[in-house]
C-alpha cells in the first residue's frame, strides 16, 4: 500500500487542526472530560480525605483563635457588634484567602505533580485528548478548592453564630466565597504553570511551589518592608498580587486597612482585570505546554 | 489484506532544538506487521525498543518517516490509532490508592464503553486475571505479580486489536511471569490479536512471540521468525567496543568469565545461547558506562575492510 488511504499526507496546519477537532462528536469530548473529572475528584476525596478533614478543622480553628485575640475584644468593646461583624468578615477573607490558596496549591500539585504526571502517561495511551485531560485536571483542582472553601465558610459561620449569636448575611457569605475563590484560582493558575514547566524540564514538581510563595507572600512582604522603610515609596507595594487581591476585595475589608473611600472604581476594576487576565493567560500557557510536550 | 502496522523509514533524534547533544534513538526503521503476528523487539538497554513503541503509540513524534496503524497515520489520527492499541508498560504507572475495579471501569469508559458495559467488562476481566475477590484492593497493597496482572487488564479492557507490552515481566518473579504469560497467550490466541513486546530476555521472547526483531543503537540488525533467528542467524554474536574502551582486564572484571572470546575491542560470543549471553554482556557494559560501538550477529564473510580496521 503506497499511500495513506484515509488521509492525504500533505495538508496545511489549519486543515490538520480542523480535521483533529472535528474527528469526534463534541458530546464525546464532554463525556470524556466529565468522566476524568468524576474519577479524579473521587480519587482526590479518597486519597486526600485526611487533608481535607484537617482543613475543615484548621480553617475554623484559626479563625476562632484569631477572633479571640485581644485586639478583637477591644474592637468589640469600642465599636460594638457591627464593627465586630465587619472585622470578622474581613479577617475571615484574609485568612480564608491564605488557606484556600494553600489548599489550591496542594490540589494542583496532586493533579499535575510528579506522581500525577507519571500516572497521566497511562492516560496518554488511551484515546483521550490531551487538552481534555488538562481541562479535567484543572477543573478537579478548582472544584476541590471550591468545595473546601464552601464548607469552610459554612463551618466558620456556624462557629461564629454559636459563639456570638452574630451571623454573616447570606450575601456576605456568597461574596466572601466568591472573593476567596478568585484568589485561590489565581494561585492555582500560577502554580499549575510552574508545575508544568518543572515537569517539562524534568525537575521535581514540588519546586514549583517556590515561585508561587515568592509571588504571593515573600515579594509583597519585602516590597512593603523595603519601600516603606528604606526608600520612602509606600505606593510600590501596589504592584503586588496581594495588594491587587486586597483591592479586589476592598469592600470586605475597607474599614481596617485604610483604603476606604480612597479607592476609585477604576482601581477596583483594574484589580479584577489583573487577576482575570493573569489567571487566564497562565492557564492557556499551561495548556499549550502540556499538550505540546512529549511524554 | 494489507499489514496492520506499517513503519516507514522512521528516525528519531532527541535534543534537536534545545540541546547541542543530539541522541539518535531510531535510525531508518522500516518494517510491517500483519494482523495476528506476535513480534518481539529484542535488544540491550538503549537499543531504541521503548522509543519505537512510543512512536507506534503516537506518544513520541518521529523526526523522520511515518507510521500507519490500520492505514491511519499515527501523527494525524492519534485518537483512532489509540482506540486500536492497548499498552502495558513495565511498571503499573497508575494511581496506587484507588481500588482496582474503579480504575478499570474508568479505563473502560475512556475506551468508549458505556458505564454498564464497562462494569460488565471489568467483572469479566477481574475474573480472568484472578483478582475478582480483591476488586476493592488498591494496587499499593498488591504484590508485584498482582499489580502486573492488573496492569494487563488495564491494557486489554475495551478489546483493542493491537497490544504493546513494554518489558511486561521485567520486575516480577518466575511464578508471576508464568501467570502473565498464560493470561496473555490465552487472550491473544482466542482473539487473533497482534502483539508487539519488547524485552532483553530471550526466554520471554521465545514464549511470547513468533517473530523477532533484533535492535541495537536504534537500528534493526535482524528481523525474522524467532526460531530461525536464534538457531541460525544469531549463533555467533559480535560486540565491538568504542575507541575509549578500557583494558582487557577491566572488561573481564565487568562482564565476568563467560563463554566469549575477547581480542582488542571485539567480544565474540559463540554459543547456542549467544543472543542471550551477548545481550546481558552489553547490558552490563552499559551499566558500567563502557560504550559499545556495535552489537550484531557475527558473519565473517560479510565484514568489509573498513569494519575490520575499525574493530582492530
Amino acid at each position: 500500500m503506497e499511500t495513506d488511504s484515509h488521509k492525504p499526507q500533505k495538508k496545511n496546519f489549519f486543515s490538520r487542526l480542523f480535521m483533529q477537532i472535528t474527528e469526534r462528536n463534541p458530546l464525546l469530548e464532554i463525556r470524556e472530560t466529565s468522566e476524568i473529572v468524576r474519577y479524579e475528584f473521587k480519587r482526590i476525596i479518597l486519597t486526600l480525605k485526611f487533608f481535607i478533614a484537617l482543613s475543615f478543622v484548621l480553617l475554623p480553628a484559626i479563625i476562632f483563635l484569631n477572633s479571640i485575640a485581644s485586639d478583637y475584644e477591644a474592637l468589640l468593646l469600642d465599636f460594638g457588634v457591627d464593627a465586630f461583624r465587619a472585622f470578622s468578615a474581613a479577617g475571615f477573607v484574609n485568612i480564608g484567602q491564605f488557606l484556600l490558596q494553600m489548599i489550591g496549591i496542594m490540589l494542583t500539585l496532586d493533579s499535575f505533580g510528579k506522581v500525577a504526571d507519571d500516572s497521566m502517561k497511562r492516560y496518554f495511551a488511551l484515546p483521550v485528548r490531551k487538552s481534555n485531560l488538562y481541562i479535567a485536571h484543572a477543573i478537579t483542582a478548582f472544584l476541590g478548592t471550591i468545595l473546601t472553601g464552601l464548607l469552610g465558610i459554612i463551618v466558620f459561620n456556624l462557629i461564629l453564630w454559636i459563639w456570638t449569636g452574630v451571623s454573616l448575611t447570606f450575601l456576605l457569605i456568597v461574596k466572601s466565597f466568591f472573593l476567596i475563590s478568585a484568589g485561590a484560582f489565581l494561585a492555582i493558575s500560577i502554580t499549575t504553570l510552574f508545575v508544568i514547566i518543572a515537569n517539562f524540564f524534568g525537575f521535581a514538581s514540588s519546586i514549583a511551589i517556590v515561585p508561587t510563595l515568592f509571588i504571593f507572600y515573600i515579594i509583597p512582604f519585602l516590597v512593603n518592608f523595603v519601600t516603606s522603610f528604606a526608600f520612602g515609596l509606600p505606593e510600590a507595594y501596589q504592584w503586588t498580587f496581594m495588594y491587587q487581591l486586597a483591592v479586589a476585595t476592598d469592600f470586605m475589608i475597607e474599614p481596617f486597612i485604610g483604603l476606604h473611600n480612597s479607592l476609585e472604581m477604576v482601581a477596583n476594576r483594574n484589580a479584577w482585570l489583573i487577576i482575570g487576565i493573569i489567571s487566564g493567560v497562565t492557564q492557556i500557557l499551561s495548556l499549550i505546554i502540556f499538550v505540546g510536550s512529549e511524554k | 489484506m494489507g499489514p496492520i502496522i506499517r513503519v516507514e523509514k522512521v528516525s528519531k533524534i532527541f535534543g534537536r532544538y534545545i540541546s547541542r547533544a543530539r541522541v539518535t534513538s531510531l535510525r531508518d526503521i522500516d518494517f510491517t506487521i500483519n494482523k495476528g503476528e506476535r513480534i518481539c523487539l529484542f535488544g540491550p538497554n538503549g537499543a531504541g525498543k521503548s522509543t519505537l513503541m512510543k512512536a507506534i503509540m503516537g506518544l513520541t513524534k518521529p523526526s523522520q518517516g511515518q507510521i500507519y496503524i490500520k492505514d491511519y497515520n499515527v501523527r494525524w489520527n492519534p485518537l483512532r490509532v489509540k482506540q486500536s492499541i492497548g499498552y502495558l508498560p513495565s511498571e503499573l504507572n497508575f494511581y496506587l490508592d484507588t481500588p482496582c475495579k474503579e480504575s478499570l471501569i474508568h479505563f473502560g469508559i475512556l475506551r468508549g464503553l458505556s458505564r454498564k458495559a464497562a462494569k460488565q467488562e471489568t467483572d469479566r476481566l477481574l475474573e480472568l486475571i484472578g483478582l475478582a475477590k480483591w476488586w476493592d484492593l488498591p494496587p499499593k497493597l498488591m504484590s508485584s505479580g498482582m499489580r502486573q496482572r492488573f496492569s494487563l487488564s488495564l491494557a486489554i479492557i475495551g478489546d483493542p486489536e493491537i497490544i504493546l507490552f513494554d518489558e511486561p515481566v521485567a520486575f516480577i518473579d518466575v511464578q508471576g511471569k508464568l501467570k502473565v504469560y498464560q493470561l496473555v497467550q490465552d487472550y491473544v490466541k482466542d482473539k487473533a490479536k497482534t502483539v508487539i513486546m519488547s524485552t532483553h530476555n530471550i526466554q520471554d521472547a521465545l514464549v511470547m512471540s513468533d517473530r523477532l526483531i533484533l535492535m541495537d543503537r536504534g537500528q534493526i540488525i535482524v528481523d525474522g521468525p524467532i526460531t530461525e533467528v536464534i538457531s541460525k542467524r544469531c549463533k555467533s554474536m559480535e560486540i565491538i567496543l568504542s575507541q575509549d574502551a578500557p583494558s582487557k582486564k577491566e572488561i573481564v572484571k565487568v562482564i565476568g568469565e563467560e563463554d566469549f572470546e575477547l581480542s582488542g575491542r571485539k567480544i565474540l560470543v559463540r554459543s547456542e545461547d549467544a543472543l542471550q549471553i551477548s545481550t546481558s554482556i552489553v547490558n552490563r557494559l552499559h551499566e558500567n558506562k563502557i560504550s559499545v560501538f556495535s552489537f550484531r550477529p557475527f558473519v565473517e564473510q560479510r565484514r568489509t575492510k573498513a569494519e575490520t580496521e575499525e574493530s582492530s
